[in-house]
């Protein structure tokens, strides 16, 4: 059984590699350049994907919180964690390549915009969720105060969405546009293709390492 | 024991893994990266698409750092596989230092 979950995942991560190998091509050599913000919208390929991929992790670490809340069950808080903790990878990601790409398009490295800052505040709900993890007592009061931050953060999810509708904001609209050119949207799509398959990899790898990890504690504390 | 050769031998794997995938990035886009046009050329030298690469330095930063986090984390998760091979051994010589 073990041998089929390892195969499993070295299946996942080679797919992983090859589709990111053909996105990198695609991306760099293949795509033509926007006539107005130039190669800098190439960032877009890795941006978006990787917003959308941290608006998901709150998601699952809601729902996952929310389950563990009602039926106790250890292996819903295990998943909360380990999309948790690479929310805030993905979360972190979103504000430094948003950054960059701020940069040579509007001049400046940040700016308060209403999408820039409620991500922000989205990076303090996964941050102050895994500091109350990390110092707190272990137990169950740490996961079920955790799992309320990641409620209340989850509600934030959708603000960020909608943020650039919403208000005025400089940064573009959150709907991919009717017009955009077909090899744009190929490379945009094997770009979120790639990084969700590294995502669910690196996801189901942390969760399977936490559960071991809740296992071998368990063992010490009956051998002690 | 067997486990412990499984989880040995996924991380051997995952480390050539690791290797062959960086390089063949760095293969893929050291042309465009370092070139002075920025553009992709014909066949005969020629170049067919001129375009600034006064931003390409933001691309490759964007991707420079995706890439960081990513082995950085694969890199913890690594180093949490490491710890929980020790622990296992731990318990392993525990138990049969109950037994004997």
């Amino acid at each position: 059984m073990i041998n089929i979950k390892n195969s499993i995942s070295n299946a996942t991560l080679l797919i992983s590699a090859v589709i990111f190998l053909i996105s990198l091509y695609l991306i760099f050599i293949w795509v033509p350049t926007e006539i107005n913000q130039g190669i800098a919208q190439r960032i877009f390929y890795f941006h978006v994907p990787i917003g959308w991929l941290g608006m998901i992790s709150i998601i699952i670490v809601a729902i996952s919180s929310f389950i563990h809340l009602i039926t106790k069950n250890e292996k819903w808080d295990n998943l909360a964690y380990s999309s948790a903790e690479l929310g805030i990878i993905f979360a972190s990601l979103i504000l430094v390549t948003g950054s960059i790409w701020a940069k040579p398009i509007w001049g400046v490295w940040w700016t308060w915009d209403p999408k820039l800052t409620t991500t922000l505040i989205l990076w303090f709900f996964y941050l102050g969720y895994l500091m109350v993890r990390s110092y707190s007592p272990a137990g169950i009061q740490s996961k079920q105060y955790s799992s309320v931050i990641a409620l209340i953060g989850a509600i934030d999810a959708p603000i960020i969405y909608m943020a650039s509708v919403w208000w005025r904001s400089a940064h573009p609209s959150p709907n991919i546009p009717m017009d955009l050119d077909s090899k744009m949207l190929i490379t945009f799509l094997i770009s979120l293709l790639s990084f969700t398959i590294l995502y669910i990899y690196m996801l189901n790898k942390r969760y399977n390492l936490k559960k071991i990890e809740g296992k071998i504690d368990e063992i010490y504390r009956n051998i002690n | 024991m067997r486990y412990i050769e499984t989880l040995i031998n996924y991380s051997f794997l995952k480390n050539i893994i690791s290797i062959l995938f960086i390089s063949l990035m760095f293969l893929m886009t050291q042309d465009i990266i370092f070139s002075s046009d920025g553009g992709t050329s014909a066949a005969n030298g020629q170049i067919i698409i001129k375009e600034s690469n006064s931003n390409l330095g933001y691309l490759f930063a964007v991707f420079f750092v995706t890439w960081i986090a990513f082995f950085g984390y694969l890199f913890f998760m690594s180093k949490k596989q490491e710890n929980i091979i020790h622990d296992i051994k731990e318990l392993e010589n525990i138990i049969s230092n109950e037994k004997s």
